[in-house]
């Protein structure tokens, strides 16, 4: 036994021998922790198969003999009398007993070797597991509350990706940073009761409460203009400019603390929008802009419209294009201005989601996950894009740093991951991903420029521009809802007529009385 | 010598000039020449060569009398030219692709810049191009789009400045990328730093796409389409080349029966499926077409109620059908037409609202 330990051990010392003299001075000055590692690998595997190793590789007859007289003799010696012939001859008995003996060592290797095959797996799961944590980041599965996410994710994932409530999938995503305390059927039954009553004042404004235009305005209304709604004095909705980005306190990106406090600002308002928007059973979209998301519809001429809620006005394309953070790239691979779909939507949730996570929690592989979850749903989604490559960064500096590396912006230093194949490739993933979002025509907009551009939306002219356009919308409303009243006068008259005629003509046949003639 | 030179280019025009009244033949073996030349390299059964290609189209106009020695020659000195100022030059920009940049930065300074350049002893100013203001659409003369004469006259418009550009940038070996916008064609690179940029040539000011998007004249939907602002690939840039030659044969024949016309647009926007100026070209051609039939019909096409009657015959009334499609699918890709007259002051607005459209951070890495 000893031996033969120490025969594995040189080969394991041999076989990284060959591997040092092959990759040269460089390596063995460098990669210390590699040798230990391959080192420990390869070790751990001369262990594990050792206890094996007699009997699996040369079974000691005699050993083997006694072993299994010893054991089994009795039993099939207690076999013998069983067998229907008496007058066995001890010759032949004693040939059935090695048959036996024969068939239970088959059996006893078998055994072994299955024995082995299944402690090479386990082995095998270890080092794959200890490689996994060697180069993903450590899970973050312990900390309390996380937990809430990992159901949230699940829940998530169970919703109709063509057909779910803007309001649960939020909902979904709000609660998990608040633990999964929070009750939905409540948070529900306040948006309801707002739709209705936003659906209300319209039958009391007379207005059309089948028309997209006239219902889209109305909730944009809700935002920029105080009114009253059933009895209450609603304020309009107002822009948060404090942490506006959620850094400090990421529940201000919340539709929960847009409800409860009046403001919020460009995650929350077009999310509340699409919330009331579903509930009164109208079309509304959201889309992206550089730092921003806004609120699309298309009008009753067949024009897509621009809600900005931030500052409660609609906005040309132009000054949305003038921000100068849009490049054409960006508009031909959809990233920003365009409407998203239902599938698009549910990415940003999960994307919302991992965002949550890592403010709340820090950056682990329910992180990539769910990021993945996302991308999945709509490739070049820029929010979740830009998360995943932050995730990414944040890998490979915990891997690297793990190798030793300290600065990854130097070469030099980075240079010592180049023997580790996996790290190699976590660096080009990592690098591949900013090659990507440049590719998408991501320009980063600073945060100045960007307070600028919405300053710049509120100016004077175009609120005015903004006026007009919600004027002409509602005119031809009205013209059509007028055409509309006109169109069912008429129907309803020529009912009328028809209902007469037909009661004409049975007033002609009712007379006679059948049991008359 | 360049004296000498402009004679000699006066000659062609005049050559060409009197050549047109004669010409009547419909098949122009130079125009067919220049036309399987850019199939060919469309093909890949030709090398590509952006340079052969635009002076193939202009060869034909004028009807293989282009001194394509001397300008040849031209573009061998001005990329010599590059190569110095690349290697006597050290550019700020760090990354790994700085060499491609380098050589971005040397034709963009010979198309723009005006140089000290040593020579022996003293020190001489290198005079870049100049945009020419007159006649920018080549409405009078179509040659001063060409690429010949801006080489012999050093001043160009938006459409031979990119041109030049794009020949000076493939003959240092890097790629060029054209791209489109109303009126206009400019320059789009890709760098480690900045991803895509825009190289504007005619004012030498690297511009930031606001500033296209805010001519009022590209609609978001041309833009998604890729009807304008996209970088072009070098057969997209061949289908250019082919609608020019489709133009020049235009102004060559103007009463052709449209045949060759649509056969290159045809090429051109199987190419460059939403290339907008040639399926403008083609709906135009088809315009005349139908015109021509009424004509026959002895029908004054300035009367509306004439455009139906002549519409009994089956011929006419399928181009009819297919110009209305034509131009709805123009029209729904997004593009719209920019008054030429808005397009200078567009032009314009790049120098004088220079603080507000212009990419700093480029200028920045640019300079030494």
């Amino acid at each position: 036994m000893f031996t033969v330990i120490e025969n594995r051990f040189y080969f394991c010392i041999n076989f990284c021998k060959i591997a040092t003299t092959k990759t040269h001075e460089l390596l063995i000055s460098m990669m210390k922790k590699l040798q230990v590692l391959s080192l420990l690998s390869l070790s751990l595997y001369g262990v594990g198969q050792i206890p094996n190793f007699p009997t699996s590789q040369a079974p000691n007859p005699s050993n083997l003999g006694n072993f299994s007289n010893s054991n089994y003799g009795s039993s099939t010696r207690s076999n013998v009398p069983s067998v229907p012939y008496g007058g066995l001859s001890n010759q032949r008995s004693s040939k059935i007993e090695q048959q036996n003996q024969k068939m239970f060592q088959d059996d006893f290797k078998r055994i072994a070797q299955e024995q082995e095959l299944t402690n090479k797996k386990e082995e095998y799961n270890r080092q794959q597991a200890l490689e996994h944590s060697f180069y993903n980041l450590p899970s973050l599965s312990g900390k309390v509350g996380t937990q809430a996410y990992y159901d949230a994710y699940n829940k998530l994932a169970s919703l109709n990706t063509e057909n779910y409530t803007v309001s649960e999938a939020n909902f979904i995503v709000e609660n998990a940073y608040y633990g999964g305390k929070q009750n939905y059927n409540q948070f529900k039954s306040g948006i309801q009761k707002t739709a209705k009553q936003l659906l209300q004042k319209m039958k009391e404004r007379k207005q059309d409460t089948e028309s997209n235009t006239d219902k889209n305005l109305m909730v944009f209304e809700y935002f920029s203009k105080d009114m009253n709604l059933g009895g209450v004095q609603h304020k309009a909705m107002k822009y948060d400019f404090e942490d506006y980005m959620g850094q400090k306190d990421h529940s201000k990106m919340f539709v929960s603390k847009l409800l409860k406090t009046g403001s919020g600002q460009c995650h929350s308002m077009p999310l509340l929008y699409l919330m009331l928007a579903e509930e009164m059973n109208t079309e509304a979209y959201l889309a992206y802009a550089p730092n921003h998301t806004y609120i699309k519809f298309l009008d009753g001429e067949g024009e897509w419209q621009n809600a900005e809620l931030t500052n409660g006005i609609f906005t040309a394309n132009s000054l949305i294009l003038e921000s100068g953070y849009i490049k054409s790239e960006a508009l031909q691979n959809d990233i920003y201005m365009k409407n998203l779909s239902k599938k698009e939507l549910l990415a940003q949730f999960y994307a919302d989601l991992a965002n949550g996570y890592i403010h709340k929690y820090g950056m682990d592989e329910f992180v990539g996950n769910t990021l993945d979850k996302a991308l999945e749903y709509s490739p070049n989604n820029i929010y979740a894009n830009q998360l995943k490559s932050m995730y990414q960064q944040a890998r490979l500096a915990y891997v690297a740093g793990q190798l030793g590396v300290t600065d990854l912006e130097n070469p030099e230093d980075l240079k010592k991951i180049r023997f580790y194949p996996q790290a190699v490739a976590l660096l080009q993933e990592t690098k591949a991903q900013f090659n990507n979002i440049d590719n998408l025509g991501f320009v980063m907009m600073p945060e100045g420029a960007y307070e600028q551009w919405l300053g710049n939306m509120k100016g004077e002219s175009n609120r005015q521009k903004s006026e007009e356009l919600a004027e002409r919308m509602r005119q031809i409303n009205a013209e059509k809802q007028k055409q509309k009243q006109q169109e069912a006068l008429r129907k309803a008259q020529e009912q009328k007529k028809r209902e007469s005629e037909q009661s004409k003509e049975k007033a002609r046949y009712t007379p006679i009385d059948p049991s008359k003639l | 010598m360049k004296r000498n030179l402009s004679y000699k280019f006066l000659l062609v025009l005049t050559f060409v000039w009197l050549s047109t009244g004669n010409l009547k033949a419909q098949s122009n073996q130079f125009y067919n020449d220049a036309y399987q030349t850019i199939d060919n390299m469309v093909n890949d059964k030709q090398k590509y060569s952006f340079k052969d290609a635009v002076f193939s189209v202009e060869n034909a106009y004028f009807q293989g009398k282009l001194d394509t020695i001397q300008l040849n020659n031209q573009v061998r000195f001005l990329t010599r030219f590059a190569k110095a100022i690349i290697a006597n030059r050290e550019l700020t920009y760090k990354q790994s692709d700085k060499d491609k940049v380098s050589k971005y930065a040397a034709v963009y300074s010979i198309i723009c810049q005006s140089l000290p350049i040593a020579v022996k002893d003293t020190v001489v100013q290198y005079k870049p191009f100049n945009y020419d203001f007159k006649d920018v659409f080549g409405h009078n003369d179509i040659t001063n789009l060409f690429v010949s004469k801006l080489l012999m006259t050093k001043e160009g418009n938006c459409n031979s400045m990119p041109y030049l550009y794009k020949i000076l940038a493939e003959e240092l070996g890097v790629d060029a990328n054209l791209a489109l916008a109303p009126n206009h064609v400019y320059i789009k690179h890709q760098i480690k730093s900045d991803g895509w940029y825009n190289t504007e040539l005619t004012s030498g000011i690297f511009p930031q796409d606001s500033w296209l998007m805010a001519s009022g004249y590209i609609h978001l939907d041309a833009i998604k389409n890729g009807v304008f602002m996209k970088a072009l690939s070098n057969k997209e840039s061949l289908a250019l080349c082919l609608f020019d030659l489709a133009q020049a044969y235009n102004r060559n024949f103007p009463d052709n029966d449209g045949e060759f016309v649509l056969k290159a647009v045809n090429r051109a926007i199987e190419i460059y499926p939403n290339f907008a100026k040639a399926l403008i070209l083609r709906a135009e051609t088809h315009k005349t077409q139908f015109e021509k039939l009424m004509d026959k019909q002895n029908l004054s096409s300035t009367n509306p109620e004439n455009i139906k009657k002549a519409q009994q015959d089956p011929k006419a009334k399928e181009i009819m059908e297919l110009m209305t499609k034509e131009y709805t699918h123009i029209y729904e890709l997004g593009y719209r037409q920019m008054p030429e007259e808005m397009y200078l002051d567009w032009l314009v607005s790049l120098k004088t609202e220079r603080e507000k459209y212009e990419n700093k951070k480029l200028l920045n890495n640019f300079t030494k």
